[in-house]
């Protein structure tokens, strides 16, 4: 009788549980991955194409070997120097 | 005495199907994300000093600002070398332009494969969260390893760009010359 009980108690459980998981997941908003990233483009992760050169007007006169030297990806380490500035503060 | 064995057989397996799906059905990228605020956020709050709260929210906004502030300067770079590779292949009579699976046949399908892996990389960049995990060991460490982090991929994306443009440079001259 008792096994029985137990039985009945832990299906209803489960079931209770199972419902309310769908549920939650069925009513929540959709967000993005990082609600901090407000942007559309920074939401989105799927393959881009190659990018659409907007901010540049070449042309057969240019010289693209000159132009592909001007292209240096850095990171700068004054880009991190607030924060380590705060990281300081906190020792 | 077997009966009731079967029922519970029965009940088990029930169980194991079940319960595991609930579980898994909830575990979504954005929950991680949620779940690392909310910790974040209740940590905070454990936080005495009221500088340093202030300093650790500070730091918090610090490393999403950097992420954006690099990623924006890094997306100009990609701008740029997909302008080069766009006059180029119009300098060769070139109008296809998209390499979605492997690397080409020319070095100017090759250099496409490259801009379009780095411009992927940053889009994801972008994206990227670096909540620190504070609450286990000292402030300044959970603030430094999530520094560590950002930089440590912030450099991974510039190694692509760095690609793309070896590549690029390889079609160029390749024509050029």
């Amino acid at each position: 009788m008792k096994i029985k009980l137990l039985l009945f108690i832990l299906i209803g459980l489960a079931t209770i549980g199972y419902l309310s998981s769908v549920t939650i997941l069925k009513d929540s908003p959709q967000k993005s991955v990082n609600p901090k990233s407000n942007t559309p483009t920074q939401a989105k992760v799927t393959p881009t194409p190659t990018p659409t050169p907007l901010q540049f007007n070449f042309d057969s006169s240019t010289d693209l070997k000159k132009e592909l030297e001007l292209i240096n990806p850095q990171i700068q380490s004054d880009d991190f120097k607030p924060l380590e500035e705060i990281i300081d503060s906190l020792r | 005495m077997i009966r009731k064995n079967l029922k519970l057989f029965f009940l088990l397996i029930f169980l194991t199907f079940l319960v595991p799906t609930q579980i898994l059905a909830r575990v979504t990228p954005n929950d991680l994300y949620q779940a690392k605020r909310a910790a974040f956020e209740s940590n905070l709050s454990k936080i005495p000093d009221p500088f340093k709260r202030e300093q650790v929210i500070k730091a918090d906004q610090l490393l999403n600002e950097i992420n954006q502030q690099v990623s924006l300067r890094f997306d100009k770079d990609i701008n740029r070398l997909s302008a080069i590779l766009e006059e180029e292949k119009e300098r060769q009579g070139r109008t296809d332009t998209i390499v979605a699976y492997g690397q080409g046949n020319t070095t100017l399908d090759s250099a496409a494969y490259y801009l379009n892996y780095a411009a992927e990389a940053i889009a994801y960049q972008k994206i990227q969260d670096y909540t620190p995990q504070i609450g286990q060991g000292s402030l300044d460490r959970a603030l430094k390893l999530s520094l560590n982090n950002l930089n440590g991929n912030l450099k991974t994306v510039k190694g692509k760009i760095l690609r793309a443009k070896l590549e690029v440079k390889k079609a160029v001259d390749y024509y050029e010359n």
